[in-house]
């Protein structure tokens, strides 16, 4: 665009509404609620939103411009920066993505290591989602407790993979360094704890009478709204949907283990907080089967890649369930060390997205709630 | 009818009330989770993998294994490894009548080895990659800086100091061990 | 899905191998047709996963994503538009959701959705006139190079599914 721009993102581009009393506002990004740097530009009746719409971009970093231009080993660490609080899924995605290209072999233990690290993670991010959550909606102290039990999972995944938030930990055809036993010594015991620290979540918050009143029957997405947006994750299982890539494309050995999908109907801002809160209990329990039938060798395959290789020609698509919904990448590759073409499909993208939608006619505090029961990762939305 | 469940409900929320300050009541009796830094540290920074430093031989503590092979600064994903290299050794011209001298050998360590930890992503391809194993992981943790500059280190340098000061930590307890001889060396 | 039942009109359907490209199906239509597949998807009951733009010699190559939250298999959308006049109509009308992803192929690539309801940059400022994920000319691959069409042995399905759509597509 040549011609010299005038005025501000609202009158070059949210032209005036229908009446003159309404009310234009701006949400973020600087907003505590909109979890880092995203921005809403709200049009408000009094008290209820007229429309909303959602501006992106603000910490975009054009990773998949950066995978035409790195080699396929080069890309890993972009990807515990794509999400950063559920790093390991992304790793998977990528790690997965050109394994699946490449046809490289996981060996069997490196599978069992990829589901204890990835399902810890998710853990942590639902605990640090849930602690921000309750901060939007005004109560401080729960996310302190969410970190002091989030702050025993990080200290036990630094001892693989070296660092506390952006992991770089999966290798294609395996991990980068294997499971020491003070890592799965301490994954024992981490699992009767938090089992028993959740009655306290439930007894803290789930029960209480403030936040049920802000959650229940607020922010209703019906399961055709999820499935016009291409909403996944808890997002779209908090409204029926019985949909989780661990089960709908299985991938690595999650079909070896006895779990659920927590699945509810209401469809509301409480319905989505209780199945995050009952999918820890099921990572739970992957992570107590996995921790029992671990077996012993390679943590990374025999023939497993070097950094100057390159995948034979081709493309693939690639799904993984992150802690948000469906983690995809689209690959093609043209034979040589860099990828063709990188496609990432961010979860809380297509999750956002129906956000104006469903906020029209809704009083803006509960926008707030709705906004915080998406659990958006800005980095994530943006890439 | 609706009143007596207005009570109820209203009854039923003070009272999810009452159970949620319990459980604050139970946390706030029990001991202090956080650690007061400076004064103390925590006690779990052996597994983190802060920025890279070099490893040196067994022998000579203050010079890196290090070959310049060159395969950790083209794999790093951030490009923050630089390193030269000793200029190929001259071979000094056939002088007349003297027999050709055997070609020195070319010398293998890195002259410089610099790390920009300011791009550094910690992803490990470096240390994964090396041949030799000349590359660890510190766990400097506790860094700060007032300029990038700070952040730009000379692990050569890094590397004859640490060597240093095990020499100089080791010097007094060699001193002792000479007073028993026989327990000395391993 | 076959091409002699296919609701709408495509160029070619290939069934591929999920399990190694991931896909179930690939299935080329002309640029003006998408709006009819998509509505097809649609009352199939899919949801959209995502658009995807690829630069390749042929033209620019849009991909639509498509699965299913019942029975697993992604069929994969795709139609080629010349570098010169990438014109698509926007499908945002059938899947709202696809609107932000139109939006963000035409940030990467300059392709444009014909009646997109919100055309403005999505994640790229909004003075900004690079599609950054356009490629050099040189270093644009023709089609043959990028994709192995891992085909399902049994059944028949339609040949040449790779060149073809691409040359019609810069004829039309
Ligand atoms: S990979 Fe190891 S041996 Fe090679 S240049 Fe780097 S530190 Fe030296
Ligand atoms: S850890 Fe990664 S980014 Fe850092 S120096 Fe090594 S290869 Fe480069």
């Amino acid at each position: 665009m040549s011609e010299i721009q005038t005025g501000d993102y609202y009158t070059r581009h949210f032209s005036p509404g229908p009446s003159d009393d309404t009310l234009i506002i701006n949400m973020g990004p600087q907003h505590p609620s909109t979890h880092g740097v995203l921005r809403i530009i709200v049009e408000l009746d009094g008290e209820y939103i007229l429309r909303c719409e959602p501006v992106l971009g603000y910490v975009h970093r054009m990773h998949e411009h950066m995978g035409e231009t790195k080699s396929y080993t080069q890309y890993l660490p972009n990807m515990g920066r794509v999400d950063y609080l559920h790093a390991l899924a992304w790793n998977w995605a990528w790690c997965g993505a050109v394994e699946k290209l490449a046809g490289i072999e996981v060996p069997e233990r490196a599978q069992y290591i990829r589901v204890l690290t990835t399902e810890l993670n998710r853990i942590s991010s639902h605990l640090l989602w849930w602690g921000a959550y309750i901060l939007d909606l005004g109560a401080f102290s729960p996310i302190l407790y969410a970190f002091q039990d989030r702050e025993i999972i990080m200290d036990l995944l630094q001892i693989p993979t070296g660092s506390r938030l952006t992991y770089c930990y999966f290798r294609f055809g395996g991990v980068s360094a294997d499971l020491s036993d003070a890592f799965l010594a301490g994954l024992k015991d981490f699992v009767p704890y938090l089992r028993g620290r959740l009655p306290m979540y439930r007894d803290l918050v789930t029960d209480n009478v403030i936040l049920r009143k802000r959650c229940e029957g607020i922010g209703h997405f019906s399961p055709e709204l999820c499935r016009r947006y291409g909403a996944t994750g808890p997002v779209a299982r908090g409204s029926g949907i019985d949909y989780d890539v661990r089960r709908a494309e299985p991938y690595s050995i999650y079909d070896r283990f006895d779990w659920e999908v927590p699945v509810l109907e209401a469809g509301d801002a409480m319905s989505r907080y209780l199945i995050r809160l009952a999918e820890i209990e099921q990572s739970l329990k992957i992570i107590e089967q996995a921790l029992a039938t671990i077996p012993s060798g390679d943590f990374i395959a025999k023939g497993a890649p070097k950094p100057k290789w390159a995948p034979p020609r081709g493309e693939t698509y690639f799904a993984v369930e992150g802690a948000r919904g469906k983690i995809g990448v689209w690959l093609v590759s043209d034979g040589t060390k860099t990828p063709y073409r990188v496609k990432l499909r961010a979860p809380g993208y297509c999750n956002l997205s129906l956000f104006a939608e469903a906020a029209q006619g809704v009083l803006l505090a509960d926008a707030v709630s709705i906004l915080g029961s998406l659990d958006l990762v800005i980095p994530e939305i943006d890439r | 009818m609706t009143l007596f469940k207005e009570f109820q409900s209203a009854l039923k929320g003070l009272w999810s009330l009452a159970v949620g300050l319990k459980v604050t009541g139970r946390e706030f009796a029990r001991p202090q989770l956080t650690v007061h830094y400076p004064r103390k540290v925590v006690d779990n920074i052996v597994t983190y993998r802060g920025h890279i430093e070099l490893v040196g031989k067994p022998k000579e503590p203050a010079v890196p294994k290090c070959i310049t092979c060159m395969m950790c600064a083209t794999v790093c994903p951030s490009g923050c490894i630089s390193i030269k290299k000793f200029p190929p050794p001259k071979v000094a011209p056939a002088a007349e009548g003297e027999e050709a001298k055997p070609k020195a050998k070319p010398v293998k360590t890195p002259k410089a080895f610099n790390l920009n930890y300011n791009t550094c992503s910690l992803c490990g391809l470096c240390v994964q990659n090396c041949p030799v194993d000349s590359l660890r992981f510190s766990t400097d943790v506790y860094l700060a800086g007032v300029s990038r500059a700070d952040f730009e280190y000379d692990l050569m340098a890094r590397l004859a100091a640490q060597a240093e000061a095990v020499a100089k930590a080791k010097a007094p307890a060699e001193a002792t061990a000479g007073a028993k001889p026989g327990e000395g060396g391993e | 899905m076959n091409i002699a039942t296919c609701p709408f009109p495509a160029i070619a359907i290939t069934a591929t191998d999920y399990a190694k490209c991931g896909s179930t199906a690939y299935c080329y239509v002309e640029p003006r047709n998408v709006v009819r597949a998509a509505k097809y998807f649609f009352e199939a009951g899919y949801f959209i996963e995502d658009v995807c733009g690829l630069d390749l010699e042929e033209g620019f190559e849009v991909v639509y994503h498509f699965d299913s939250f019942t029975a697993p298999g992604r069929v994969s959308l795709r139609l080629v538009v010349p570098h010169d006049k990438p014109v698509v109509p926007s499908i945002a009308g059938v899947f709202p959701g696809a609107e932000w992803h139109e939006r963000e192929t035409t940030d990467f690539f300059g392709v444009v959705f014909e009646g997109n309801p919100n055309p403005k940059p999505l994640l790229l400022p909004d003075d900004m006139t690079l599609h950054p994920l356009v490629k050099e000319q040189k270093k644009r691959q023709p089609a043959v190079n990028v994709f192995v069409v891992h085909r399902l042995s049994e059944g028949k399905e339609p040949t040449a599914a790779k060149k073809k759509p691409a040359d019609e597509d810069e004829e039309a």
